[in-house]
């Protein structure tokens, strides 16, 4: 999804998907704060990451 | 003498050892300098002067009887409210945890006590160090400006000496930005050097606990009480716990400082943060230290990285909490926790992706170059009054313009490096700015000796907000 493509009804439907309510008075910030989250994401795609895993290590001893 | 507050802790600390000085006394001026300065910048949410004299009285029957802990003996430190604190309100600087009053210590006040330390109080976070909110805290160089955060209380206590050292804790850039902008040195260790047992968390792969001091050496013998391997965290390293101190002295000839001008000087820094900043470096350099000018790929991508795993990390620890607490979080609080749930798990992943791959460009430069360490200003400008600061992670609506403090700061959790900033300047208006030098894992060590380096041929680490500044509006 492009960023600008963010609006009331898109929060609404992934809160719901997570289980959240959003206060109205959140709603504005929040579709803000989702696009450049978005915006992040997209400018990431710059970024050649083929040749990396990503940095989470799973250790399998008994601690 | 009135004024022992203005001691270093290495001065203090010879004074305790060789019982010229009590920790009582330090205490005392201390407290009355906190008394004097606290009601115009409320650097302290929880002051503790009741136990902090018990325990005065303890270290200095201690030493009386030829118990010398080490250099943290007797002196006063402060706590960032973010770290568990026995029997001590420690609340994160929020409602939701108002009334919390744990009953252990975080390791990194556990290791305090240890060493003899004496706790002066909690110091004000932003709200569970998001940065989000407006503390109460105020900047002691103007108190119309932004006292750096997210451990903002533990900045200012520093810099106007309500406190010796303070410890703060930093997931992008919460020590660097209020020493920065205070003046003082704040010191992020590598990820994993210091336990964060007992700290509120955000960010299981981000967050560093550190200390913050007056000066480099200071900030050594902190970093040598707190540092080590702890059962409690994971995440900590099974490293050697050096004393910071021991080659602090050695100088900078012949090290090696990568600048990458593209990304550390870029667009938003200010003239006067610029200038300060080259003419920091040409000292370095003129005691021998070589400027290497580099380029590195993928750093500006650290923030977008970063922030895509530091806002689900943070929203899952609260996940119950949002549903239960909802209207005790302050607003901006509340919307940075609900972009958290929104986060999609293949968009965490592809951040994590996408941080290894910052981290091989950063360790191929120190290799190729033979770097010892990175440089550039803490933060693109000085502080800047509160009314036209912006905290807000969020950035503009859809441009992925984060706040310019994460840029320089945010890339030292992203790939787990140590970062230390000191002081290098202050504008025409007599507001501090910092610089900033990151290292190689686990070599806090060069890094402070460059700092200490730095501070023998400058005076800007000496310089205290005048307490008439304060007292004007107090």
């Amino acid at each position: 999804m492009k960023p600008e493509q963010v609006d009331a009804k898109v929060i609404t439907t992934l809160a719901q998907v997570a289980g959240i309510e959003i206060p109205k008075e959140d709603m504005e910030p929040l579709i803000a704060a989702f696009k450049n989250h978005l915006a992040g994401m997209e400018a990431l795609e710059g970024l050649d990451l083929e040749e990396h895993d990503p940095i989470t290590v799973f250790d399998p001893r008994w601690r | 003498m009135t004024d022992l507050w203005r001691l270093t802790i290495r001065e203090a600390a010879d004074g305790l050892a060789s019982q010229k000085l009590s920790s009582v006394e330090l205490l005392e001026s201390t407290l009355q300098r906190m008394h004097k300065t606290e009601p115009a910048v409320h650097a302290y949410v929880t002051p503790m002067e009741k136990s902090a004299r018990r325990e005065a009285e303890a270290a200095d029957d201690e030493i009386g009887r030829g118990h010398w802990r080490g250099p943290l003996h007797g002196i006063p430190i402060g706590i960032k409210d973010l770290l568990l604190t026995d029997g001590v309100p420690t609340q994160a600087g929020s409602r939701v945890m108002e009334g919390f009053v744990p009953d252990h210590d975080s390791t990194v006040v556990a290791r305090l006590k240890e060493a003899g330390a004496v706790l002066v109080g909690k110091t004000v976070t932003h709200e569970f160090a998001y940065g989000q909110d407006v503390p109460p805290t105020r900047n002691p160089w103007d108190l119309r400006c932004y006292p750096g955060g997210s451990s903002a209380g533990s900045g200012v206590a520093v810099a106007v000496g309500s406190a010796f050292g303070a410890i703060g804790t930093d997931t992008g850039g919460s020590i660097r930005v209020p020493a920065s902008v205070n003046g003082v040195v704040g010191l992020k260790p590598t990820f994993g050097r210091v336990s964060k047992y007992g700290v509120f968390p955000m960010s299981p792969s981000l967050d560093t606990v550190g200390p913050l001091t007056r000066t480099a050496e200071d900030c050594a013998l902190m970093l040598s009480a707190i540092a080590g391997l702890d059962p409690r965290d994971p995440c900590t390293l099974d490293a050697p716990v050096e004393d910071y101190t021991a080659s602090i002295k050695d100088g900078v000839r012949g090290l090696r400082v990568g600048l990458d001008r593209r990304f550390f000087f870029y667009d938003r820094v200010s003239n006067e943060v610029r200038s300060a900043a080259e003419t920091a470096m040409e000292r370095l350099a003129s005691l021998g230290a070589e400027i290497v000018e580099v380029h590195i790929p993928h750093l500006e991508f650290a923030p977008h990285a970063g922030m895509a795993v530091l806002t689900a990390d943070t929203s899952e620890w609260h996940r119950h909490l949002l549903r239960t607490r909802r209207d005790d979080y302050t607003p901006g609080v509340r919307v940075m926790l609900e972009l958290g749930e929104l986060v999609q798990a293949s968009q965490y992943v592809h951040g994590e992706r996408a941080r290894a791959a910052i981290r091989a460009g950063v360790r191929d430069a120190f290799e190729k170059h033979r770097l010892d360490c990175l440089v550039g200003p803490t933060l693109p400008t000085t502080t800047m009054p509160l009314a036209e600061h912006s905290t807000n992670l969020a950035g503009e609506d859809g441009d992925a313009d984060l706040s310019p403090f994460l840029h320089h700061c945010f890339l030292g959790n992203v790939i787990g490096i140590p970062a230390l900033s000191f002081p290098c300047g202050f504008s025409d208006a007599s507001l501090p700015i910092g610089l900033q030098v990151y290292g190689r894992p686990l070599t806090e060590s060069v890094l402070l000796r460059i700092a200490y380096a730095y501070e023998q041929v400058s005076d800007w680490h000496t310089r205290r907000p005048e307490p008439q500044v304060l007292s004007r509006v107090s």
